[in-house]
């Protein structure tokens, strides 16, 4: 990747030169050769407790609203981060792209050679956004994907532009320019939209996107896909995944560990209604709420292997149709034709003796070689002691089956030092594996939304001028995670 | 280098619309089918860019008449660009259309969103406020110019095909007659009859453009005779002596009749069935409304036998726990499925009529569930009511060895809960007849609406407000013409008839299920239909006459007795209404009975 990114040494040096004479302890610049020293950065001390077999994780907290960045005093890391991914430039130093989801916000936060935080701005304002809050991020890059970089975003909620977010990683911050649509991804309530690795298919580029509509009447959210030739984001078209064995009507008839016929039919609406409707009308699998999506790395045929998280809904009109709890599913894609495929639930929530049983509201997944990472974001009903907790990250053995808790939100610690209240439950999410990025194996980025961490500081002006929300976010390094 | 490649890709992205148009062109046959949609595309991005290019002007503006004349102006490009943005980006149109109400969505119990409304009305009601609050005023006017602007770039209607032009022709007919005529969307101008005019314009101009699809030259003719008609008919009158009666009955209707003629003679064929059938040329009628959009059942819900099971199921008190109170204990056929009292026995609420019912999305005075299904599960599971867990319940239908038969006739199925639910539940949706006096009018089966009834009509659909809330055609919360949302809202009912030392009454609807401060005292819009044989009134069965209520609404609510609550939704202004316009308004309600 190194060698891709000349143009963005560029930027990053013109904009270096800005920050010299900041006054601060830690603006020490790097020697040229220095190297990745992973450290705390941040004032915000880090709240995740490690469980057990886990002891020996090193975990830093680099970034939270509450600090102040040396070469760019005024930016505000905003009010619940969430998806992001993360460029090496060939200076060596390194470019974070982060959704700030609760000020409708994308930002560029750029890292120095020892992997500390320098510098922020706002690549997309409210603005640019229309108001729209960007959930889940993944970043496409010419290694990974075949083509790119190019960041796509979930629009969800806010302004209400429904749709998958393109953006252009280098975009200027000082540019007024409107945010960019991929209209061909069609409109849902956005969660995610994930392009599976360049080996999957050797001249197709196919994406996942998340829907994830909340609906109180019949699970409405559908596991989406767009094929395209390599690097079109424009002109392929879109389908819908159906469970086609034959007396699975609902995702609740799934059972956990079974294997289920699947069919990505083709859509031809585009906008959300009708995409509703045409779903409903082709017998297209509604799961109640589809979060993050991500898929096996190591391989072409890995690439085939999906993870989605479906969050759930408790309603009692969705009894038995739609997990209250969260589940997490598996589809296989065939070699030779993504639109067949199989589904698999291999971890279910509502069994409630189950290896999954202390699910409360998985939300965020990512994907290694042989590990799903799954992460909580709990919908606020812990019907049992297995479930009465903060927010878990967990592993997953995909070759065994295992399922681990990692780490918790340290909440009660947390509300003891002045961040937050243990009453308002946390999100862990937008967790990426950055091992080959930053060179240290088993390294991870992963973000914490404080909720109820509030101060009207916690809002950068310049990602929204009038932002409902003002409560704080937390970033962090994880090392020692098995891939 | 890279940023080139990064700009290649977005441009491809975008040059895209243009490609699949040049293609077209090639094959004589495709041009006139394409042509229409490019004259589509650019009529609608040009209206789109002139609404914000007057929204800027106005912000610019030091002249607050000249800003009163810019909003007027923008808001007329914005009603012709409406039929095919609501369409095209229905989020986007609601965003933009919104009404100012601080906006409370209810995700879950973690997942609160509070948001500040923004959007033409709140421009509006900022506007022409006696005194400007100039920077509220600039802020909401780029923050809507920019969501236009927005649209403007990332809105396609490259993936267009005949069948959704004629959607979006129809919605606009439909949303004309049951919100735009009503100042639904135009609090304080009252400016409906012609911004609804605008939009028949808008919609004439959108058919013209694909004049070439026509194989029938008379039937373009009769169609653009129509809708002069309609324009004529909305330009002549005022807000207040609008006849929103014949205009439903004769242009909104003859408009359907065409513009079923038009699909036929189009060889449309459409990919599914919406909220309202296709075919239905009537607002008013048991054919309007396609019943399996609001329920997962599949094949016909509303079969006979299972319509005869779920009857059944219904009355059968073996189905509780102490084997005493079945579903009609409270709704009691003969009293129009409710039980006459103000609360019923063991709740804390006035039990509703079950009559279109099913023709909502939500489902309790606090909404708090999706379905009738779900409606079912709560009742069985409450300790005051049935009191019996979803198995027990399916026990006790086993227990009946008839029950078993039956099940498997109707279903192929062994009995379960689920089966249980369905059966229930289609009873319920089966009990929409469309055959009171008013539907019979408006069905053009009689003409037997005394002249009160009619002036009645208009008033709750014009001057009084009623259907703002309770859309016309049931009357009910289920916002036409998307269907999607059935609203809470905040009158503020007292807890008793006392109107000097008037109190709020004490159940906090909505709040006792997320606890949203901003949420108490909100309760789902019922249907007045049948609402003469339905007292007593309102959550708790304070009011006991149509007069009562009438009064209590004339005066502004909750308001108007003196009770002040910060998130009132009703607006708090008089009403105004004469003695002879309460009665006309009581007269017309009156003709919402069915026989049953």
């Amino acid at each position: 990747m190194k060698t891709n990114f000349k143009a963005l040494l560029l930027i990053a040096s013109s904009f270096a030169i800005i920050s010299c004479n900041q006054d601060d302890d830690n603006a020490t610049t790097p020697a040229a050769d220095a190297k990745v020293t992973l450290a705390n950065h941040s004032a915000t001390a880090p709240f995740l407790l490690k469980k057990s077999g886990f002891e020996n994780l090193e975990i830093y907290s680099l970034l939270s609203s509450g600090d102040q960045l040396s070469e760019s005093p005024e930016f505000v890391y905003g009010s619940m981060a969430d998806g992001m991914g993360l460029m090496k430039n060939a200076d060596g130093t390194f470019t974070l792209i982060n959704n700030i989801e609760a000020d409708y916000s994308v930002a560029r936060i750029s890292f120095d050679k020892t992997f500390k935080p320098v510098k922020g701005e706002y690549i997309l304002n409210a603005l640019a956004t229309a108001s729209t809050a960007q959930c889940s991020g993944s970043l496409i890059t010419p290694e990974e994907h075949g083509f790119g970089p190019l960041y796509l975003s979930g629009g969800e909620w806010g302004g209400a532009s429904k749709g998958v977010f393109a953006t252009d990683p280098f975009r200027s911050a000082e540019n007024a320019e409107l945010a960019t649509l991929l209209p061909a991804l069609g409109q849902w309530s956005t969660e995610n939209a994930v392009v599976i690795g360049k080996d999957a298919y050797p001249t197709k580029t196919v994406a996942f996107i998340g829907d994830d509509t909340s609906d109180d009447t019949t699970p409405s959210g559908q596991l989406a896909m767009y094929v395209g030739n390599r690097g079109d984001l424009a002109s392929g078209s879109l389908y819908g995944l159906k469970v086609n064995t034959a007396g699975i009507n609902f995702e609740m008839d799934m059972q956990e560990g079974v294997t289920y016929q699947a069919e990505f039919v083709e859509y031809q609406e585009r906008t959300l209604d009708e995409l509703e409707l045409e779903s409903r009308n082709k017998g297209i699998m509604g799961f109640s709420r589809v979060e993050d999506i991500d898929y096996r790395k190591g391989s072409g045929s890995n690439n085939r292997e999906i993870y989605f998280a479906v969050t759930g809904r408790k309603k009692t009109a969705l009894t038995g149709k739609g997990s209250f709890y969260g589940r997490i599913y598996k589809v296989v894609l065939n070699q030779n034709d993504p639109t067949q495929a199989t589904i698999t639930c291999v971890l279910d929530g509502d069994k409630l003796n189950g290896i999954a049983k202390q699910f409360h509201s998985p939300d965020n997944v990512v994907v290694t070689k042989n590990y799903v990472y799954i992460m909580e974001d709990p919908n606020g009903y812990p019907d049992t002691a297995d479930k009465t907790h903060f927010s878990y990250l967990y592993q997953y053995n995909i070759t065994t089956g295992a399922l681990k808790v990692v780490l918790e939100c340290d909440q009660n610690a947390a509300q003891t030092a002045g961040i937050g209240t243990a009453s308002n439950l946390w999100e862990l999410t937008g967790m990426i594996d950055v091992s080959d990025i930053i060179g240290v194996e088993g390294s991870f980025l992963i973000c914490t939304q404080n909720h109820g961490w509030s101060n009207v500081n916690f809002t950068d002006p310049k990602a929204n001028p009038n932002s409902a929300s003002d409560e704080g976010s937390q970033l962090y390094l994880i090392k020692g995670l098995e891939r | 280098m890279i940023k080139n490649l990064i700009n290649n890709t977005l441009k491809a992205i975008i040059i895209y619309s243009l490609l699949v148009f040049t293609v077209g062109c090639q094959n004589k046959e495709k041009y006139d089918d394409v042509s229409g949609f490019i004259k589509l595309e650019t009529y609608f991005k040009n209206q789109l860019t002139k609404t914000s290019e007057v929204l800027d002007s106005l912000n610019s503006s030091n002249s607050l008449n000249e800003k009163k004349r810019l909003y007027k102006k923008a808001r007329m490009h914005f009603k012709k660009v409406e039929p095919i943005l609501a369409y095209i980006d229905s989020d986007s149109y609601f965003y933009l259309n919104q009404p100012n109400l601080l906006k409370v969505e209810e995700e879950d119990f973690t997942d609160i969103k509070i948001k500040e409304p923004t959007g033409f009305q709140v421009i509006e009601e900022t506007l022409f406020e006696e005194t400007v609050d100039v920077e509220k005023l600039k802020k909401n006017v780029a923050l809507t110019s920019n969501r236009i602007k927005f649209i403007h770039k990332n809105q396609h209607l490259k993936f267009l095909k005949k069948h959704h032009v004629l959607w979006i022709v129809r919605d606009a007919i439909n949303r004309v007659a049951l919100t735009g005529i009503t100042g639904f969307d135009s609090p304080v101008l009252e400016n409906s009859l012609v911004e609804s005019a605008t939009v028949y314009n808008s919609v004439k101009e959108i058919i013209s453009f694909f004049e070439n699809e026509f194989q029938d030259e008379k039937l373009f003719f009769q169609w653009n005779k129509q809708l002069d008609s309609n324009i004529n008919a909305l330009s002549k009158s005022t807000f207040q002596k609008f006849d929103r009666y014949t205009f439903i009955k004769e242009n909104t209707h003859q408009s359907l009749i065409l513009w079923n003629e038009i699909v036929k003679n189009w060889q449309v064929e459409f990919p599914f069935e919406k909220a309202i059938y296709n075919n239905a040329t009537n607002l008013f009628t048991d054919k309007t409304f396609n019943i399996n959009y609001f329920t997962d059942q599949k094949g016909n819900p509303i079969e006979a036998d299972k319509v005869a099971l779920g009857k059944k199921l219904f009355n059968d008190t073996s189905l509780s726990n102490d084997k005493t109170m079945s579903c009609a204990t409270c709704h009691k056929q003969e009293l129009y499925f409710t039980d006459g009292l103000a609360k019923s026995p063991g709740t804390t609420r006035n039990s509703p009529t079950l009559f279109y019912a099913a023709l909502q999305k939500g489902f309790f005075h606090d909404k708090r569930t999706g379905s009738l299904e779900g409606q079912v599960v709560d009742v069985v599971n409450n300790p005051n009511e049935f009191h019996l867990s979803l198995n027990d319940l399916e026990k006790r239908v086993l227990e009946n060895s008839t029950y078993q038969e039956t099940f498997e006739k109707v279903y192929a199925e062994p009995i379960n809960n689920q089966l249980i639910r369905n059966a229930i539940a289609s009873y319920i949706m089966s009990l929409t007849p469309f055959n009171s006096k008013f539907d019979k009018n408006m069905q053009g089966k009689e003409n037997s609406l005394t002249q009160s009834e009619k002036n009645g009509f208009n008033l709750f659909m014009g001057k009084a407000k009623c259907a703002t809330c309770h859309f016309a055609p049931l009357f009910n919360g289920l916002v036409p013409t998307v269907f999607k949302e059935s609203e809470l809202e905040l009158i503020g009912v007292p807890n008793s008839k006392d109107t000097i030392n008037a109190i709020v009454s004490k159940d906090l609807g909505r709040y006792g299920i997320y606890k949203t401060e901003q949420k108490k005292h909100f309760f789902k819009t019922p249907t007045i239909r049948n609402i003469e044989k339905t007292a007593p009134y309102m959550h708790n069965g304070v009011y006991t006459t149509l007069e009562e209520i009438v009064d209590f609404y004339n005066k502004g609510g909750a308001a108007g007795l003196g009770i002040e609550l910060e998130f009132q939704t009703l607006p708090p202004d008089k009403l105004n209404l004469t003695n002879q316009e309460k009665k006309d308004l009581v007269a017309f309600m009156k003709t919402l009975t069915d026989k049953i």
